[in-house]
């Protein structure tokens, strides 16, 4: 940059750190326009450019813009710095993204959930729920029937809106002991979350990793659901639900879900006085949803086992929502049941169960869950928002 | 950057990580920085927004693979970080651990001297916009295309704030004298 000329206006930038406010060694001597250029108009001079000649202030400025920051360094950590953050950082969206896998999970097996406790309306489907069996934890995401039952549910449920989900699901029989697993999913718990003037968070700008500890010496099992605001703005999360799917042998029946409060049996829970209701996620920063489940009473042991077909008009009325859910766990959505039908337990024993513990915002930003394995009957305690660290 | 494999195990994509950021650090971390310091009023904040610009540039695989777009996603980032209201953000959360280190006096000096450049005082007196377009176009040597596609605006619009900017520097370094 040296030898450069300063024919913008008149400047008086260094050449090189040691030359604070001076020209450098070849500064003005080879200067050929000198400060006037630009700002005393047109006067003498080989490179003398009337006002409105651009090209020549573009250069002028192409030359001062450089000069200004030439003398800028780095801090001496600069890059020791950006080796550790990187990593950090990376490390923290990998979490992220483990967060988004999980909702997609969520969105194909429980939400259709939602629509269909609405559907059922405590009526025979929840019945064959211990037809169950673990393969229903895992499995594949969603598809698209499962995202249609979503919908439906989170715009408050009403009866009979499920039954978009079940044309063309609900034919075969050997499907049947898949659906009523869905029978064993409930919902509750709304946590307000009123905005300032925040804008709600869109799809894409949460992301949620969830945490779940080991049981404590009661059975007792805390978790905890992060949700973190990957984008560049602010946004409210709004109002979210907290709910729960029953696995297996667990009953959907005795399972509650229930806000915190200060002496009920989730003692391990943060103090409800930390929590706040406006969820807002800033950008870049997470906030943390924390849930108990405690257990009132273990898995039962193993009764001689039901038929494991419903029958399948049964269960392809009663519980249609249930396809929806069961879409999420073949993995394709069109394998047919019997291939991920390892059949039910039928010795003597305790039976299998467990409960998913579901988070999402009922705008469809975001939404997670976390199962608890070897649960059966208990309640879900759950916080408001708290803030993330 | 020539051979970037996608890593394959996971330590070697880690050591494929640090090559790249040291290399793009040592190719644009300076540059960046006097774009930094055009754009920004507080100069205090240079390090801190071109930090952050590499961690958000460097965590997403996706934005390191192709080396020429990386400056450009750079570039783009610190633009967009430059912004008072995102900046004032990110310094809230403290996202960035470090404040200006006790910083060597020779780069003391530098910060200094460019509080007193009369071209930068000039240019904080720029509408937000053209002092973008201008700093983009000839500090970072940007084509107009490059300036529209980074701001978001239409090729006019940085045209516009172009001739208009320098117009408007042209008065303000004449005011200084």
């Amino acid at each position: 940059m040296s030898g450069r000329d300063n024919s913008f206006g008149h400047s008086e930038h260094s050449e090189h750190s040691e030359h604070s406010e001076h020209y450098g060694p070849d500064g003005p001597s080879d200067d050929r326009t000198g400060n006037e250029t630009v700002n005393n108009g047109p006067t003498d001079g080989p490179r003398d450019f009337p006002i409105n000649d651009l090209g020549g202030d573009e250069d002028a400025l192409r030359r001062l813009l450089q000069g200004a920051v030439q003398d800028i360094q780095p801090a001496p950590d600069a890059l020791d710095h950006l080796r550790r953050a990187v990593p950090a950082r990376r490390a923290r969206k990998r979490q992220a993204l483990v967060g988004m896998a999980a909702a997609a999970l969520l969105i194909g097996t429980a939400v259709p959930a939602f629509v269909h406790v609405a559907n059922s309306g405590g009526g025979d489907s929840a019945n064959p729920v211990n037809a169950g069996h673990d393969q229903q934890a895992q499995g594949g995401t969603g598809n698209d029937p499962g995202v249609t039952g979503g919908d439906n549910g989170v715009k408050g449920p009403t009866p009979g809106t499920g039954d978009a989900v079940v044309p063309g699901r609900s034919t075969g029989p050997g499907r049947s002991a898949d659906e009523p697993t869905g029978g064993g999913d409930g919902a509750s718990g709304a946590v307000q979350s009123p905005a300032g003037e925040v804008q709600a968070c869109e799809p894409g700008q949460l992301a949620m990793s969830t945490e779940l500890g080991a049981p404590d010496a009661d059975g007792k099992t805390y978790g905890t659901f992060r949700i973190t605001n990957i984008s560049e703005t602010d946004c409210s999360a709004g109002s979210s639900a907290v709910g729960f799917q029953a696995l297996g042998a667990a009953d959907p029946a005795r399972i509650g879900v229930a806000r915190h409060t200060a002496g009920d049996a989730a003692s391990g829970l943060p103090s409800t006085s930390t929590e706040t209701d406006a969820a807002v996620a800033p950008a870049g920063g997470a906030y943390e949803v924390k849930f108990a489940w405690v257990p009132s009473d273990t898995c039962p042991t193993e009764e001689p086992s039901p038929d494991p077909s419903p029958t399948d008009g049964d269960a392809s009325g009663g519980s249609t929502a249930g396809a929806g859910g069961a879409g999420g766990q073949g993995g394709t959505g069109t394998s047919e049941g019997d291939a991920v039908e390892p059949q039910l337990l039928t010795e003597g024993g305790t039976k299998d169960g467990s409960v998913t513990v579901t988070y999402s915002l009922l705008s469809g930003a975001v939404s997670g869950q976390t199962n608890v394995p070897d649960a059966c009957a208990g309640t879900i305690y759950y916080t408001g928002a708290l803030a993330g660290q | 950057m020539p051979s970037q494999q996608q890593g394959a195990d996971d330590a070697m994509a880690v050591g494929t990580t640090v090559d790249l950021l040291t290399e793009t650090y040592r190719a644009h971390y300076r540059s960046l920085l006097g774009l930094a310091a055009l754009l920004l009023d507080d100069t205090a904040s240079c390090e801190d927004v071109v930090q952050e610009a590499f961690i958000r540039v460097h965590s997403a695989r996706s934005r390191v693979r192709d080396p020429e777009k990386t400056l450009a996603y750079l570039r783009q980032t610190v633009v967009n970080l430059s912004r008072s209201a995102l900046r004032r953000r990110i310094l809230g959360l403290k996202l960035l651990s470090k404040p200006m280190p006790d910083m060597a006096s020779a780069e003391e000096g530098a910060y200094d001297r460019l509080e007193r450049d009369a071209l930068i005082k000039a240019m904080r007196g720029l509408q937000r916009r053209q002092r973008e377009v201008l700093v983009l176009r000839y500090f970072a040597d940007m084509t107009e295309a490059q300036v529209a596609e980074t701001l978001g605006v239409s090729l006019g619009s940085v045209k516009a704030y172009g001739s208009r900017g320098i117009a408007a520097l042209r008065v303000a370094m004449e005011a200084t004298k």
